[in-house]
C-alpha cells in the first residue's frame, strides 16, 4: 500500500488536532479545575498517535504515545494540574507539531525529542496510586513492631469461610 | 452482491484509509461516522453487513456505541479498530458484543482477514 498518498491528509488532520490541543491547554490554564480539557487533549493526541503509527512515523508516534500516557494519568487522577504540567504540555505540543512537519517532509530524524524525559518524569509523578486488588482488601497490615517486619494478616471476612469448613483430617487427630 | 460496511472513526485519515482498503477488496462502504452517536444512528438507517469501530471517539466512545448497536440488533457484526496498548478496552468491547478486532497501525491484509472472519 502506497502510504505517501495519505501524507497530506495526515498533515492537515494532525495540524487541526494540534491547534485544538493549544486551545484546550489555554482553556485548562485558565480553569485548571475543569475536567473537560484533559479528555479532549487525550483524544487529540491519541488520534495523532494512531495516524502517525499507520504512516510509519515512529518518532511522532512515540512522542504522542508518551504524551497520551501522561494525559491518561492526569485524567484518572482527577486533580487540577500544576502550572508546570500545563507549560510542559505546551512545549510537548510544540515539539509534536515540529515532529509532524519534519516527518511529512521525510526528515523525521531531525525531530527534537528532548521533552520526552520531562514527560516521562511527570507521568511517573502523576500516576495514580494502584487500587487494591480483590485479594488485598481481605488483608490488613499488622501493627508495626520494632523487632519484626509487620506481616499481612487475614481479616475476619476471609477467615469466615474457612471456619465454616471441617478442619483437615490431619488436624483432628 | 458486495457486502456493505459502515466505517466509524473520528479521524478522516483513518476513515479514508479503511474505506480504500475495503473498497479495493470489493466491499461497499455505505456510510461513515465520526462519533459513537453517529455510528448508532447510521447503523439504524443503513443496516450494514459490517461495522468497523474505533474505540476512542468524542461524544460517545466506540464501546458504548457497540452496546447500543447490539441492543438494536443482536446479530450486528462489529470489528473493533484499536490502538496499541488498549487490550483491556478490546476485551470490554468483545464483552459488549464486538466480534473481532484489529490493532493500528493497520496492515491491509490483516484488516481484510479480520473482516472475513467477522462476516463468517
Amino acid at each position: 500500500m502506497d502510504l505517501s498518498q495519505y501524507a497530506e491528509l495526515f498533515l492537515a488532520e494532525s495540524r487541526e488536532h494540534l491547534s485544538a490541543c493549544n486551545q484546550l491547554l489555554l482553556d485548562w490554564e485558565r480553569n485548571p479545575a475543569s475536567p473537560e480539557p484533559v479528555g479532549g487533549l487525550f483524544r487529540a493526541v491519541h488520534t495523532i498517535k494512531g495516524m502517525a503509527a499507520t504512516m510509519g512515523y515512529g518518532r511522532v508516534a512515540d512522542l504522542s504515545h508518551r504524551m497520551e500516557n501522561l494525559l491518561d494519568h492526569l485524567r484518572r487522577s482527577g486533580r487540577a494540574p500544576a502550572d508546570e504540567i500545563i507549560q510542559l504540555l505546551f512545549r510537548a505540543t510544540d515539539a509534536l507539531e515540529k515532529a509532524v512537519g519534519l516527518a511529512v517532509a521525510g526528515r523525521e530524524r531531525e525531530a527534537d525529542l528532548a521533552v520526552l524525559a520531562e514527560i516521562d518524569r511527570a507521568a511517573l509523578q502523576a500516576k495514580p496510586a494502584p487500587q487494591p486488588s480483590g485479594l488485598a482488601r481481605h488483608f490488613v497490615e499488622a501493627p508495626r513492631s520494632p523487632r519484626r517486619l509487620s506481616p499481612l494478616i487475614p481479616t475476619a471476612d476471609l477467615l469466615r469461610p474457612l471456619r465454616l469448613q471441617d478442619p483437615p483430617a490431619s488436624c483432628t487427630s | 452482491m458486495s457486502h456493505t460496511v459502515l466505517v466509524c472513526d473520528d479521524a478522516i485519515f483513518m476513515r479514508t484509509m479503511i474505506t480504500d482498503i475495503l473498497a479495493q477488496a470489493g466491499f461497499e462502504v455505505v456510510g461513515e461516522a465520526e462519533t459513537g452517536t453517529q455510528a448508532v444512528e447510521k447503523y439504524r438507517q443503513l443496516k450494514p453487513d459490517l461495522v468497523t469501530m474505533d474505540i476512542v471517539m468524542p461524544d460517545m466512545g466506540g464501546i458504548d456505541a457497540v452496546r447500543e448497536i447490539v441492543k438494536q440488533d443482536p446479530d450486528a457484526k462489529i470489528l473493533m479498530c484499536s490502538a496499541m496498548g488498549q487490550q483491556a478496552l478490546v476485551v470490554e468491547a468483545i464483552q459488549a458484543g464486538a466480534k473481532d478486532f484489529v490493532v493500528k497501525p493497520f496492515q491491509p491484509s490483516r484488516v481484510l482477514e479480520a473482516v472475513q472472519r467477522v462476516l463468517g
